[in-house]
């Protein structure tokens, strides 16, 4: 058994795994898992083995039996974006991605299978810095942007038409054994920028890719739903938000398919 | 409720909505329903009218110099928009 850190913004997780997990926790984490806390730790998993399964618990509670790590660690994927909502500490939790583009966030909000993680991939593609994924914390008023650098998760098939079709420069594809592999950005941000953009994507497979402008009363309901429940004022979580939309360039990003999708974000944000 | 019957009863704002500036719009935050309604130009103008009880009628004759639309598409309009702020719990009936 091994003990780490997974070291994110505002919350440290100590872990303790057989080497085996821990070498595959890296392929969701490469950047969080450290040797030593850098503050109080909040909470203490540890993976043991029981029998012929393996057991995921919290602070001597066991969360679940698995039959195999991996879905042990998506559970524990899982139990680390609620633990770093819970201690965002007031900042804005969004459902998003986001990339630093020239020392400015641009988050890529949305549900599940809207385009979301692509949009980030292409970003990260382009030469940009990945700052987060799936769990993005947006602190008011400066608006600026935690980096939580993780993998990227998506299908083994985007993956590889993205390969064939555009080439996979700045990035490590690994395969899992799961519906979903990981890309691993080469290229991180290390600290908190401000936001100025949010994107939209939206799969149109009628075409053309394009960007169209949407306005704060416009998208307000829909960023509100990407939103992380708040430790209880909501209508402080409604005035951020407003905020926030009022403070980024909001763009719905329509895209027809991957190489237009590229296309129309290197016009807009070209590479460094 | 009949059409005639709504257009002869007072509305007014229930008080539940607190108004906030969303970009060039305004949205009512109501606390108790933990919900923001985001309202379009003449919902807006609405509202505000509603500040004192008033009929469709007198919504319709005090919109009509802001909104450019037909009088009757306005009442058609404002009959709708009334509606659904009752619905929502914006506005009720006064009286």
């Amino acid at each position: 058994m091994i003990g780490r850190v997974l070291s994110f913004p505002l919350v440290e997780l100590a872990i303790e795994a057989p080497a085996a997990v821990l070498a595959e926790l890296a392929a969701f984490y490469p950047r969080s898992l450290r040797d030593r806390p850098r503050g109080v730790v909040a909470h203490h998993y540890r993976v043991e083995r029981q029998g012929v399964r393996l057991a995921l618990l919290r602070d001597r509670v066991i969360l679940g039996s698995f039959d195999a790590v991996l879905p042990l660690l998506l559970t524990l994927e899982l139990e680390v974006e609620t633990q770093v909502v819970a201690h965002a500490a007031g900042r804005i939790a969004l459902h998003a991605g986001a990339v630093d583009v020239g020392a400015r966030g641009c988050l890529v909000a949305g549900h599940q299978d809207t385009g979301k993680t692509t949009t980030t991939l292409h970003l990260v593609e382009l030469g940009h810095a990945q700052l987060c994924d799936e769990v993005c914390l947006v602190a008011p008023g400066t608006w600026a942007v935690e980096p939580f650098p993780q993998s990227l998760a998506l299908a083994p098939e985007m993956l590889r038409l993205l390969e064939r079709e555009l080439g996979l420069a700045a990035g490590d594809v690994r395969e899992l054994p799961v519906p979903v592999w990981r890309y691993l950005p080469r290229r991180v941000a290390e600290a908190p920028v401000p936001a100025d953009t949010i994107l939209v994507p939206s799969y149109d497979p009628e075409g053309p890719s394009r960007m169209e402008p949407l306005e704060p009363g416009d998208a307000l309901p829909e960023m509100l739903g990407y939103c992380y429940p708040p430790e209880g004022d909501d209508e402080r979580l409604f005035d951020d938000v407003i905020g926030l939309l009022e403070a980024c360039r909001l763009l719905r990003f329509r895209y027809a398919g991957p190489a237009a999708a590229r296309g129309i974000l290197e016009e807009l944000f070209p590479a460094p | 409720m009949a059409e005639d019957e709504a257009r002869g009863c007072h509305y007014v704002q229930s008080g539940r909505g607190k108004l906030k500036r969303v970009g060039g719009r305004h949205a009512l935050y109501v606390e108790e329903q933990k919900g923001i309604h985001v309202l379009n130009e003449t919902a807006y103008l609405l509202y505000q009218a509603l500040d004192e009880p008033a009929t469709v009628a007198e919504l319709v004759a005090a919109l009509s110099d802001l909104v450019r639309v037909d009088a009757a598409m306005l009442e058609h309009d404002i009959e709708e928009a009334v509606a659904l702020l009752v619905d929502n719990g914006l506005v009720r009936i006064s009286g």
